[in-house]
C-alpha cells in the first residue's frame, strides 16, 4: 500500500530590517510540533545588512527545508508577494502558507494547530489572538469572525495566519490569485489582503486554542501606518469599492450580526435577520435568552439584535408580499430612536398605499391593536437593570407609560386575508422580556469571562459603525439581491396619475424586463396612488416624507431655486435609502440631487429625468430642468421626453452624449380585442351622428381651459353637430369662476377624472377627437393614448406636442398665437373633421398608424443599452438586434420628431 | 528533537555564481551542482532563488567579465556581500574545481551546520532572557511596593446548589471534565475547587493545569479521595506561573471509588468556559465549575480553604500530551489468551458504547487481550481503570504489558503465567487485585519515552476458584507521551 506523505505547510518570511532577530524566527519554526512537513521561504526584500547574507547561507547550508530568495526593496508587500510565487511554483504541494514576520516568533505548537483548524473547516484562513512580548500588549479578536467589522471596523486579522493555498490560487491562473497590495502609499497592506480575500468570498476563522508571539517594541511601522490611518482607511475604501456599498456590508450584517430580533407570537421562536427577505437564522426561545446575557457580559463574542420586535409570521409575509417590509422597519428603527416603543398597525385600502404615525406621550391610552411591536434592546436591558419591568410592561395594557409612536400603514391587501395570531405581539414580546429578566444568566453577566482584553466593537453596535461607515442612518436593511439582480431605484416625488410618474414607472417596468431588481421611492410624500397598469412591475416600494420639500431655494442657479447640502434636510436619513444601488433615476425629486454625487463615488449609477420647462403666471421658465442643471455633474445620464428638451439641456452645458430622448408612449395598454374592434370601427363607414368632442385634463389654465370654452362656445355658434365630454377637475383652481359650471352652460358633459386604464381607454374609444388646447406641455403621454385608440389629437404646438402630432396626418397642430387666434383655429379644425367624415376616418386611421410603431420598449432602447455597457454586472441582452454605430444617447425609433415652439 | 519533517535537498543549494558562457565547460566539472549559471544582459529586477554566492568563478576571458557585469547587479540589491572572482587557470581547472567542491561541502557546510546548531540555542536563551527580564522587574516592582500578598484572589465564582448536578461524579468518572480558566496565566499560584461532597475511598482525584496556546502541563494532582474535603480545596503551585499570559485549562477526572461531587457555579452565558466534559465535546451546559483562582506565594493558603493539596508532578516545560485510546485503536483488540479453557462465551471483546476493554478471567490460565501499536512511541506513561461490572462478581488479578513490535504476545503471555514476570524488554505493571468494590487504576511509567510504537496487552487470571459474574472490563485506557513525538 502507498503510503500518503504528510501534508506540506510552508512558512514565509518577508524580511527586512530584522537582520539580528531573524534566526529567533527561524528556529520558533524549526521547534514546532507537528507531524506535517514544513517549509520555510525567507524573502529577503533588499535588505542592506550583511549578516543577513550570513546567517541564512549557514541555515540554508544546515536545514534542506529553508529556501531563501534575495530580492530588491519592494516592502512587505512584494517581499511576500515573491514569496508566494515562489510557493506556487517551487513547492506546488503547499497546502497552506503561514506569514510570519521575521520579527515574531511561533510557538511549538502554533503551525499544527492552526492547520489541524484549517482543514476541519472551510474558512480561507484561520488566525489567532495577539499576545505581544517585549512590550506586554495582548487583545481578544472575537470568538466569531465577522466580515462586517473586518471590513468598518478594523483589521481583526494579523498576518500571522495560517492561510489556504487556494486563497492563492484563487484567479483564473494560480498566477492570479490573491496577492498583497506593493503600493508603498498603503500602510495596511495586510488588512488590504484581508479585504481582497473576503472580496473573492474568503472568509476567516479564529482560533483562540494557540497563538503566536508577537514581538511589539515602543515604536513600529505598525504604529507609523496608523498615524497616517485615515489616508490609509481611504485607500482601502477606494481600493475596495464593491465591498463597501450598502447591500454588500448589510449581507454581512445578516449574517454576523443581525439588526432585528423578532420574538414569532406562533411559535415563540426568535428570529434573527437584517434583511427580512433573507433567510433568517431562527433562535431558540432559549437561547436568544442566553445571547441576550451574553451581549451584555461578552459584547465582543456574543451577539443580540439591538431591536427587538414581535409578530406573527403571517405579518412578516404579508408585508413581504406587500413589498414594504424593508422600508417599514427603515420607518421602525428610525422612529425608535425618538420614543421607547413603536406599533405597527396595518390597514386595508383598496386602491392606494400610505404610511403615517403619530407619536404618544407617557400615559397614553391606546384602542387598537397593533401588528407588530418593537423596541430597543438597550431599552430592555436599561429597564431589568432599573427594576423597571412595570413600566415597560405597560405596553401591552391600554394605557401605557413608555413614550410611543404608532406607524399606520395602509395598502390592499390580498383578498384572503391572513389567519391571524392568538397571541398579541405585545404580550409576546413581554413574555420574552419576563423570561430575559428572570433568566438566571442575569446574575452573571457583570462577569466578563475571556481574560483578554476587548479588542473588537459590540456586535450589537456594528448597526452603528454600519451607519457611521455609510454616512446613513438608518441603513435600508436590503443585502445583495438574491437573485444577483442588478438594482435600480426609481425616485418620484408624488405617486400619482401624473404623467411623470407614468413614464417613470415605463422607465422601471423596462429595466425590470432587462433583469433589474426595482425599487420605486416616494420622496415627500406618505402615499401613492395604485396604477394597475404598473403596479406589477416594482420589486419593493418605499415611502419617505419626513422633512422632504417638494420644492425648496437654498440658492439659486441662473435665478432658479435648487436644494444645497446646507439645507435642514435630514440627509442621513435620505442617504440610508438611496445608498448602494446600482443605478438611480431621480424623477423630480429636487431634494435628492445634492446625494447624487456622494452615491455616484460609491459606485451607483446616476440618471436625472425630465419632463416639462414649467412658466410661472409671469411667464418666467422654472420647473424641475434649472435644478438638475445645476447638479449635471453628479449624473452620468439625463433622460428627456422630446428632441427639444434635449437640445434645450445640451445649450446649458449638458454634453449631448449623457442625453436620452425618450419619446412617450402611451400610459397605458389596451388589451387585442379592443384594439382589434376599436380600429375596424375607425377604418370603417362612421355612424351619422354629431362629433364626439372630448377634453381629458385639469380645468386650469395651463391646460388651457379658457380657450377650451372658447372654443366650445364658437362652435355652438356656428351650430355644429358635437358632443362634448369633458373629464377633469378643477385641482388648481386658478380661476375665479368654476369651469365646470360654465362648461355645463354650454351643454357639455362634465365628469369627474378617471385613473383606470380601462375607463381611460373606454373615453378615448368613444371620442372622435381629444382637444388640447394648452399653454405649455412637455410630451403629453395623452397624445399617444388617444393615437393609440384612434382617437385624433387637436391641439396646441406646446413643449414637444409636434413631435408626437404630425399635422394633418395623425392629428391637427395649432400653432401658437394670440389666444383669439388659437380659440378660433382650434374651432375651425374641429368643425373640419366635424363637416368632413372621410377626413376624420383618414386622421384617425393616422393615428393608428403611428400609435402602431410606438412603444416603450423602443423608446427606451438606447438607454437600456447604456445601462447593460455601464452597469457592472450588466450582461448583453439577448434577442436584440445589434445597434449601429450611431449616437448612442439618441432616440431610434421612428417616431421622434422635431419640433418647434416652446422647451418641452 | 525536530520533529517537522525536512523536504527538499540542500543539494539545491547554489554557492557559486558563473557565467553562462562557460556553462559547458563548468557541466563536465565537479563543481556542476553548485554553480548558479547567469546572464549579463540583466532586464528588470535581479531576484536570487537559493543562491548564496560565496564565490565568482569563471573559465574564460569573456566569462570572467560577464561576471564582473553581474555582480554589479548583484551590488545594488545591497544584501550580498561582495563576491571574490576567481578565474581557474586551464592547466589546473581539475584540482582547483575539486578543492573548491571540497571547501564548500565539507568546510562551509560543517561550519554551517556547527553555527546552526549555537544560533538554535541562542534563540533559547534569548527568549529564556525575555522572561527573566519580565520576572526581575515584577520582583523588583513588588519589593519596592512592600506589595508581598501571600495569597490575593483574582477571581471568584461560587458555586450554584442544583440537585441536578449530582451526577457529574459520573462524568468525571467516564469521561473527566474540561474546564477553561478565566484570567491570565500571570503570577497564578493556585485556584481552588469546590466540592459539596467528599469523596469515599479507594479512588483518586487527578487534576491537570495545563497552558491552553502552547499545550505544556502546568503541574498535576493525584489526589486520593480521602484528602478531598467537603467545600474549597485548593489546589497550589510548586511556583507561581510566570509573566507570559498564557489561557488555563483544568482537567479533572477520577478513578475508582465513589467519586467526590464537584461543584458546577452558577449559568454563564459563554459556553467556551463552561464546563463540559473531555470525551464529548459540544455537550456544553452553561456552568462552569465553581473555582476560585489566585495570585501570590505558592504554598500559602488562602483563608476559607477546607484542604491544601500539592502538587505531584511538575512537568512544566516539557510538551505533554495526555490522551485515551480511540475507539479505532481499541476495536483492533485480538485474544491472544493462554488457557486449556474454552469458554462458551467470548472473553476478550472492545464494548463500543462503553468504550472498555472486556477482558474476562477464567478459572484457569491468563486472559490476555492484545492491541498492536497501541503505545505511540514517545509514550511515557500508560494507565487504565479496571473494573468489575457486577456486585456479585468474583475477584480477579489484573495487569498491563507493553512489549516492542513483532513480539510474540501469546508466547509473553505463556511465560507471564509460568513465572509471574517478563524480561526487558517488556514492562508488566504487576498483577493488581481487583473486586466489585474496588476497582483499581494501574500505572505503567517508562523510564525514558518509548523510542519506537510498542503493543498493549491487557491481563486477568482467576484468584479464587470461581470466576463468576466476574465482568471484567478495562476502562480510561489512556498515554502520556511527549508532546510532538512521532505518533
Amino acid at each position: 500500500m502507498r503510503r500518503e506523505r504528510a501534508d506540506l505547510i510552508t512558512v514565509a518570511i518577508p524580511l527586512y530590517g530584522h537582520a539580528a532577530l531573524v534566526v529567533e524566527a527561524i528556529e520558533s519554526v524549526l521547534a514546532s510540533r507537528t507531524a506535517r512537513r514544513l517549509a520555510i521561504v525567507v524573502s529577503v526584500d533588499g535588505d542592506p545588512c550583511r549578516e543577513v547574507f550570513d546567517q541564512l547561507t549557514l541555515y540554508a547550508a544546515a536545514h534542506g527545508n529553508i529556501h531563501v530568495i534575495f530580492g530588491p526593496n519592494s516592502g512587505p508587500g512584494g517581499a511576500r508577494n515573491r514569496a508566494i510565487d515562489y510557493i506556487l511554483e517551487t513547492l506546488p504541494d503547499t497546502k497552506a502558507i503561514y506569514f510570519l514576520d521575521a520579527d515574531n516568533r511561533v510557538l511549538p505548537t502554533t503551525i499544527d494547530t492552526l492547520y489541524q483548524r484549517l482543514i476541519g473547516g472551510k474558512a480561507g484562513w484561520v488566525y489567532t489572538n495577539i499576545d505581544t512580548f517585549s512590550v506586554n500588549w495582548r487583545a481578544h479578536y472575537g470568538d466569531h469572525y465577522s466580515r462586517l467589522i473586518h471590513c468598518i471596523a478594523d483589521n481583526t486579522c494579523d498576518t500571522g495566519s495560517m492561510i489556504s493555498i487556494a486563497v492563492f490560487k484563487s484567479g483564473i491562473s494560480f498566477r492570479s490569485g490573491i496577492r498583497f497590495d506593493e503600493d508603498r502609499q498603503n500602510g495596511f497592506e495586510d488588512w488590504e489582503f484581508w479585504l481582497s480575500c473576503i472580496e473573492a468570498g474568503f472568509v476567516g476563522q479564529p482560533c483562540h486554542d494557540t497563538a503566536f508571539e508577537y514581538r511589539l517594541r515602543a515604536e513600529s511601522r505598525f504604529k507609523e501606518a496608523n498615524r497616517d490611518r485615515a489616508s490609509s482607511i481611504s485607500f482601502l475604501r477606494r481600493r475596495h469599492k464593491a465591498l463597501f456599498r450598502r447591500p454588500r456590508l448589510v449581507d454581512f450584517e445578516h449574517q454576523e450580526c443581525p439588526r432585528f430580533a423578532v420574538v414569532m407570537t406562533g411559535d415563540g421562536m426568535v428570529r434573527a435577520f437584517t434583511d427580512p427577505m433573507r433567510v433568517p437564522n431562527e433562535l431558540r426561545f432559549d437561547d436568544a435568552v442566553s445571547n441576550f446575557w451574553g451581549s451584555v457580559s461578552e459584547p465582543d463574542n456574543i451577539h443580540f439584535p439591538p431591536f427587538l420586535a414581535a409578530c406573527s409570521a403571517e405579518t412578516l409575509q404579508l408585508l413581504r408580499r406587500a413589498r414594504l417590509l424593508p422600508n417599514l422597519l427603515f420607518h421602525l428603527e428610525r422612529l425608535s430612536e425618538s420614543v421607547n416603543v413603536v406599533f405597527l398597525e396595518i390597514g386595508n385600502v383598496a386602491h392606494e398605499r400610505s404610511l403615517e404615525h403619530e407619536a404618544h406621550p407617557s400615559g397614553a391610552c391606546r384602542a387598537t391593536r397593533a401588528d407588530l411591536v418593537l423596541t430597543t434592546s438597550s431599552l430592555v436591558r436599561e429597564a431589568i437593570a432599573n427594576n423597571a419591568l412595570d413600566w415597560l410592561s405597560s405596553l401591552a395594557q391600554e394605557q401605557m407609560w413608555p413614550t410611543s409612536a404608532t406607524l399606520r400603514a395602509r395598502f390592499p391587501l390580498p383578498r384572503a386575508l391572513p389567519r391571524r395570531s392568538c397571541v398579541r405581539p405585545e404580550q409576546a414580546l413581554m413574555n420574552f422580556i419576563n423570561a430575559t429578566a428572570t433568566s438566571p444568566l442575569r446574575e452573571t453577566a457583570a462577569k466578563r469571562w475571556t481574560w483578554r482584553p476587548q479588542k473588537l466593537p459590540a456586535r450589537s453596535e456594528a448597526y452603528k459603525l454600519l451607519r457611521t461607515e455609510l454616512k446613513a442612518s438608518p441603513v435600508l436593511p436590503l443585502g445583495v439581491s438574491s437573485t444577483k439582480k442588478r438594482t435600480v431605484a426609481v425616485l418620484v416625488p408624488i405617486a400619482s396619475f401624473g404623467g411623470a410618474e407614468k413614464v417613470a414607472f415605463a422607465a422601471t417596468r423596462e429595466l425590470k424586463r432587462i433583469g433589474f431588481e426595482t425599487h420605486l421611492f416616494v420622496l415627500g410624500s406618505e402615499r401613492m396612488d395604485v396604477l394597475d397598469e404598473f403596479d406589477g412591475d416594482f420589486d419593493y416600494i418605499h415611502f419617505w416624507k419626513s422633512g422632504v420639500p417638494q420644492w425648496a431655494s437654498s440658492d439659486r442657479f441662473l435665478g432658479q431655486d435648487f436644494i444645497a447640502e446646507s439645507e435642514g434636510i435630514d440627509w442621513n436619513a435620505l442617504k440610508g435609502l438611496l445608498s448602494g444601488f446600482d443605478l438611480v433615476i431621480n424623477n423630480h425629486v429636487m431634494a435628492a440631487h445634492p446625494l447624487m454625487a456622494r452615491l455616484r463615488s460609491e459606485g451607483t449609477r446616476t440618471a436625472c429625468y425630465l419632463h416639462v420647462v414649467d412658466e410661472t403666471t409671469l411667464g418666467r421658465p422654472a420647473g424641475q430642468p434649472y435644478a438638475a442643471i445645476a447638479h449635471e455633474h453628479c449624473y452620468e445620464a439625463f433622460l428627456t421626453c422630446s428632441e427639444q428638451l434635449k437640445t434645450y439641456l445640451h445649450s446649458f452645458g449638458v454634453p449631448s452624449e449623457k442625453i436620452f430622448a425618450v419619446p412617450n408612449a402611451p400610459g397605458f395598454s389596451i388589451d387585442a380585442a379592443m384594439a382589434a374592434e376599436v380600429a375596424a370601427r375607425r377604418r370603417g363607414e362612421r355612424q351619422p351622428g354629431p362629433l364626439r368632442l372630448l377634453y381629458m385634463g385639469r380645468l386650469d389654465r395651463q391646460k388651457g381651459i379658457d380657450r377650451l370654452y372658447g372654443c366650445i362656445a364658437q362652435l355652438r355658434d356656428h351650430d355644429a353637430a358635437f358632443t362634448a365630454v369633458i373629464v377633469g377637475g378643477e385641482i388648481l383652481a386658478d380661476a375665479p369662476s368654476s369651469w365646470s359650471g360654465r362648461l355645463r352652460e354650454l351643454g357639455c358633459d362634465v365628469r369627474a377624472p378617471v385613473f383606470g386604464s380601462k375607463g381611460l381607454a373606454n373615453l378615448l374609444a368613444w371620442g372622435d377627437v381629444l382637444v388640447m388646447p394648452s399653454r405649455w406641455e412637455g410630451a403629453p403621454l395623452m397624445i399617444a393614448e388617444a393615437q393609440q385608440l384612434g382617437c385624433v389629437p387637436v391641439a396646441t404646438a406646446v413643449g414637444a406636442v409636434g413631435e408626437l402630432i404630425t399635422d394633418g396626418e395623425d392629428g391637427l397642430l395649432v400653432d401658437q398665437q394670440s389666444d383669439p387666434e388659437i380659440i378660433e383655429h382650434l374651432a375651425k379644425a374641429v368643425l373640419g373633421v366635424a363637416r368632413d367624415p372621410e377626413c376624420l376616418r383618414r386622421l384617425a386611421e393616422g393615428c393608428l398608424r403611428t400609435a402602431s410603431g410606438r412603444s416603450w420598449s423602443g423608446s427606451f432602447s438606447a438607454f437600456l443599452d447604456w445601462c447593460q455597457v455601464t452597469i457592472p454586472g450588466a450582461k448583453p441582452r439577448a434577442a436584440e438586434p445589434a445597434r449601429g454605430g450611431g449616437h448612442p444617447a439618441t432616440a431610434q425609433t421612428g417616431t421622434a420628431r422635431t419640433g418647434t415652439g416652446s422647451v418641452a | 528533537m525536530r520533529y517537522a519533517q525536512m523536504i527538499g535537498m540542500a543539494s539545491r543549494n547554489k554557492l557559486i555564481i558563473a557565467a553562462d558562457i562557460d556553462r559547458h565547460i563548468f557541466d563536465a566539472s565537479p563543481l556542476k551542482e553548485l554553480i548558479y549559471f547567469v546572464n549579463s544582459d540583466i532586464s528588470g529586477s535581479l531576484v536570487l532563488r537559493n543562491t548564496f554566492p560565496v564565490l565568482a568563478i569563471a573559465a574564460s576571458i569573456a566569462g570572467e567579465k560577464k561576471i564582473k557585469v553581474f555582480l554589479q547587479a548583484v551590488r545594488s540589491s545591497r544584501t550580498i556581500p561582495d563576491v571574490p572572482t576567481l578565474r581557474l587557470n586551464p592547466e589546473t581547472f581539475d584540482e582547483a574545481a575539486t578543492l573548491i567542491r571540497q571547501v564548500l561541502e565539507g568546510g562551509v557546510s560543517r561550519l554551517a551546520t556547527f553555527a546552526a546548531s549555537f544560533t538554535g540555542e541562542l534563540a533559547m536563551l534569548r527568549r529564556e532572557r525575555e522572561v527573566l527580564l519580565e520576572n526581575y522587574r515584577a520582583l523588583e516592582d513588588a519589593f519596592h511596593a512592600r506589595n508581598w500578598e501571600a495569597a490575593t484572589e483574582v477571581f471568584a465564582h461560587d458555586p450554584d446548589s442544583d440537585a441536578k448536578d449530582e451526577g457529574i461524579g459520573q462524568v468525571l468518572r467516564d469521561d473527566g471534565v474540561e474546564q477553561w480558566l478565566p484570567v491570565s496565566s500571570h503570577g497564578v499560584s493556585g485556584f481552588a475547587l469546590h466540592f459539596h461532597e467528599a469523596g469515599g475511598s479507594g479512588g483518586e482525584l487527578l487534576v491537570k493545569l495545563e497552558c491552553v496556546e502552547t499545550e505544556q502541563r502546568v503541574a498535576e494532582w493525584t489526589v486520593p479521595f480521602t484528602e478531598i474535603r467537603p467545600e474549597w480545596n485548593f489546589f497550589t503551585l510548586a511556583k507561581a506561573c510566570d509573566g507570559g499570559r498564557r489561557t488555563l485549562r483544568l482537567r479533572i477526572s477520577t478513578s475508582g471509588g465513589h467519586s467526590p461531587e464537584l461543584s458546577l457555579g452558577h449559568p454563564i452565558s459563554n459556553l467556551r468556559y463552561a464546563a463540559r466534559p473531555e470525551g464529548a465535546r459540544g455537550t456544553h451546559s452553561h456552568r462552569p465549575l465553581a473555582l476560585r483562582v489566585f495570585t501570590g506565594l505558592p504554598g500559602v493558603r488562602p483563608t476559607g480553604m477546607s484542604a491544601m493539596l500539592a502538587p505531584n508532578l511538575l512537568e512544566h516545560g516539557r510538551g505533554i500530551v495526555d490522551h485515551r485510546l480511540s475507539p479505532d485503536t481499541l476495536r483492533a483488540v485480538t485474544d491472544v489468551s493462554v488457557t486449556p479453557i474454552i469458554p462458551d462465551f467470548q472473553t476478550v471483546c472492545f464494548v463500543e458504547h462503553e468504550g472498555a476493554i472486556i477482558c474476562h478471567p477464567v478459572i484457569e490460565g491468563t486472559s490476555a487481550a492484545a492491541i498492536r501499536t497501541a503505545i505511540a512511541s514517545g509514550t511515557i506513561r500508560f494507565s487504565a481503570r479496571a473494573k468489575i461490572d457486577h456486585p456479585e462478581g468474583q475477584p480477579a488479578a489484573v495487569g498491563l504489558v507493553m512489549a516492542p513490535p513483532a513480539t510474540d504476545l501469546r508466547a509473553e503471555v505463556a511465560k507471564l503465567a509460568a513465572t509471574g514476570a517478563l524480561p526487558d524488554p517488556l514492562l508488566f505493571s504487576g498483577w493488581r487485585k481487583v473486586t466489585p468494590d474496588q476497582p483499581v487504576n494501574i500505572n505503567v511509567m517508562l523510564d525514558a519515552p518509548a523510542p519506537t510504537p510498542m503493543d498493549l496487552i491487557v491481563v486477568s487470571r482467576a484468584i479464587q476458584t470461581s470466576v463468576d459474574f466476574c465482568w471484567l472490563k478495562f476502562f480510561d485506557l489512556r498515554l502520556v507521551r511527549e508532546a510532538g513525538a512521532a505518533a
